[in-house]
């Protein structure tokens, strides 16, 4: 039985760790544009169906991941040009918010209902790039695509770090984040800033929608559970915060797959408890401290 | 104005008389007029008005396809019957209500068909949770029911059971299969996991109870969110436990993602699984999980809800070239559905009268696409060999192709369970 729960906890590591990618972009893009990115889950789920497309057109499963976050990157700006006033992309007016949160509510649906005539309502598979399984210990097994979606997604997180604390287009994002009218004054193109984050979030997102879809499915109803997780994991880490996300992401996938181990059917109750009471005790989040916020 | 003086006496007074006499015949005659021609109008419309049966089914929504195939097995139906001269002299009208993704949505139809349409006979809903929903407005308006797809038994309780029937096979008879199947493959224990919903709940307590009966053991049993994805803590359990088999009630796009995790586990990969009514009975999602998870459709079997018979083949000819779509219980219980009201109708004599029509749907003894339909006193169809009994089928993949044996019932199966380990029968 001990075994059965390691087991347990490795896989629900590892499902968090790739969620945490798309909670990640949320947090990405809320800490610029101070606002929700309710078609977060959308984005999950156009990388899902890419990555299923790209499959159908026999292209290589690296280059298949690469196409999927860089055509996602462009959707994602195209539809943002498209769908949100440009005056309401950055805005910390409670009216504005919630008119941009309602958009994007509506951007979320009308891409469901697109995939649903493109694709149906059956599920779809994405093929693995890695087949087999990796031995941990005794009995218990990583498959072979768990595993190398895991180290993918630390290796994307590495990536976020260099981008947002080592190169100059990061540091612009942080003091961006920070203090705007100061950002601006300094010369920071808060155009080039908003569209990039915006891009760079909704891409996470499509690559943890890519990575998961290979590993259950995609569906055109996917992404909206995933949306809300992605929710509790911003919340727990600490909205703003990319690696707060990263935190978030191992601790629910964590208390997650212990308690779907003993108690499958309150496994989400339990989270969203513990969660509260953690936030309790940190109404900010882990990681969540306002001058820290990127 | 001495014209109009009725206290006038002599001729003025007959003239008053008289149109007063004329008056009365006009308003004799337009009174018998009108209500003859009321009378006319009742008697030659009610000869052909038509019979009213209201369908329930999801029209819009991931289930809309499956929605789909009840209404054209019905239609299938009311087209037959009215070719043949209709019930009692009367054409059968499907009135159709889409019965949306929510609980509310379906209580909104129900009540459209029942308070607007005033519908006397209904064909669903498709969920047992939106039967039990719209239970009380049907019961209270004495509507016959018939449930083609629901499969909850507790709702067939009396009183509300009354004027409600099944033409499909209830959870009693899901766990009747799943029993079947472990005998068939010589399992001694058995796990079972299932997406936490009611009807699962029930199955689950149904099979403990039938395994136990035969000497099987179920050795544990799970519930996962409807929502759940990842599942391996479900995969964590089972290799731990080692069943002989493991028996799965996820009917929606989570029994997809629990099969590829099960899969691509090198211990439960070769444990033999039990799927039932799972979307995978569809070659293309089949198909999928196998290309995602090489050989990961070895070892599954598919427990289904059709129950063959001998008219099953030409009610699927009759499918194809209607609406291009191939054999489905969906379509062929909605026709037995359909067929079993007419029947108990005729019987009863009268359609305006549902209670002598709920009596005589007792005396049903049908036989079609979907099975032999007789009731229980519950109101559920009776299960097992000759009436309805499901269908089991092995996957077996063939360079990368799957195809999909009938391995029970006996008198329909083409083929024994084969061990993949093995090559040979179980």
């Amino acid at each position: 039985m001990l075994s059965g729960l390691i087991s347990s906890i490795f896989g629900g590591i590892t499902y968090g760790l790739i969620l945490s990618l798309m909670a990640a972009g949320l947090s990405l893009i809320y800490g610029i544009m101070k606002n929700v990115n309710t078609s977060h889950g959308a984005f999950y789920l156009i990388g899902g169906f890419l990555a299923y497309l790209f499959y159908a057109l026999h292209l290589p499963p690296i280059a298949n991941l690469i196409l999927v976050v860089l055509s996602t990157f462009f959707i994602g700006i195209g539809a943002l040009y498209l769908v949100i006033p440009k005056k309401l992309w950055v805005t910390l007016d409670p009216d504005e918010q919630n008119i941009v949160m309602i958009t994007f509510l509506a951007l979320a649906t009308v891409t469901e209902y697109i995939i649903l005539l493109i694709f149906g309502g059956a599920s779809v598979s994405i093929p693995s790039i890695f087949y087999g399984n990796v031995r941990i210990l005794g009995n218990i097994y990583l498959t072979a695509q768990v595993t190398f979606s895991s180290i993918l997604s630390l290796a994307v997180f590495i990536l976020l770090y260099l981008i947002l604390y080592k190169s100059k287009f990061g540091k612009g994002i942080r003091a961006y984040s920070q203090n705007r009218e100061l950002a601006l004054a300094a010369g920071i193109n808060e155009f080039i800033i908003v569209i990039f984050t915006f891009g760079i979030g909704v891409s996470l997102a499509a690559l943890s929608g890519s990575l998961l879809g290979s590993i259950f499915s995609v569906n055109s109803a996917s992404g909206w559970d995933e949306l809300v997780i992605a929710f509790v994991i911003v919340t727990f880490g600490g909205i703003g915060n990319v690696f707060g996300s990263l935190i978030g992401g191992l601790v629910y996938g964590l208390v997650y797959s212990i308690v779907l181990y003993y108690y499958p059917s309150y496994a989400i109750v339990a989270v969203l408890l513990i969660i509260y009471l953690i936030l309790l005790i940190r109404p900010s989040g882990i990681l969540g401290k306002v001058y820290e916020r990127v | 104005m001495d014209h109009f003086n009725i206290y006038n006496k002599g001729k003025k007074f007959k003239s008053v008389s008289k149109v007063l006499v004329s008056s009365l015949v006009i308003i004799i005659i337009v009174i018998a007029g009108t209500l003859g021609g009321y009378y006319y109008y009742q008697t030659t419309s009610t000869a052909h008005k038509p019979i009213l049966v209201g369908l329930e089914a999801p029209l819009s929504g991931t289930y809309a396809s499956d929605g789909q195939l009840v209404v054209d097995g019905a239609t299938l139906a009311v087209n037959y019957i009215n070719s043949h001269g209709g019930v009692l002299g009367h054409p059968l009208k499907l009135v159709i209500e889409d019965e949306g993704s929510t609980t509310s949505s379906a209580v909104s139809a129900a009540e459209i068909l029942v308070e607007q349409d005033n519908v006397q006979y209904m064909i669903g809903p498709y969920w047992s949770g939106d039967v039990k929903a719209v239970l009380p407005l049907t019961y209270s308006h004495k509507v016959v029911e018939m449930l083609t797809v629901s499969s909850l038994d507790a709702l067939m309780v009396p009183p509300m059971n009354q004027y409600l029937f099944r033409a499909t096979l209830p959870d009693s008879g899901y766990a009747y299969l799943a029993v079947q199947w472990l005998e068939l493959i010589g399992a001694k224990n058995a796990a079972f996991l299932a997406e936490d919903y009611i009807y699962a709940h029930e199955v689950a307590n149904e099979t403990i109870a039938l395994a136990k009966q035969n000497g099987i053991n179920i050795t544990s049993v799970s519930f996962y969110p409807g929502t759940a994805t990842d599942y391996s803590s479900a995969i964590a359990q089972l290799t731990s436990l080692k069943p002989d088999a493991v028996i799965v009630i996820m009917e929606g796009t989570n029994g997809i993602d629990f099969q590829k995790q099960y899969s691509a586990n090198p211990i439960t990969d070769k444990i033999p699984i039990f799927d039932l009514e799972s979307l995978l009975d569809a070659p293309t999602q089949a198909a999928s999980v196998d290309a995602a998870v090489p050989n990961g459709m070895q070892y599954v079997f598919l427990g289904e809800m059709s129950t063959f018979t001998n008219q099953s083949a030409q009610f699927g000819t009759e499918l194809q070239s209607a609406y291009g779509i191939s054999f489905n219980h969906y379509a062929a219980d909605a026709y037995d559905g359909v067929m079993v009201l007419a029947q108990a109708i005729i019987r009863a004599g009268t359609y305006t009268n549902t209670t002598q029509v709920a009596e005589a749907m007792m005396q049903t003894n049908y036989a079609g696409p979907g099975g032999h339909i007789m009731f229980e006193s519950n109101h559920n169809p009776v299960i097992g060999s000759g009436y309805l009994t499901g269908t089991i089928y092995q996957t077996i993949v063939k360079n990368g192709n799957i195809y999909y044996e009938i391995i029970w019932p006996p008198n329909y199966a083409n083929a024994t369970p084969i061990n993949p380990a093995t090559g040979q029968a179980y």
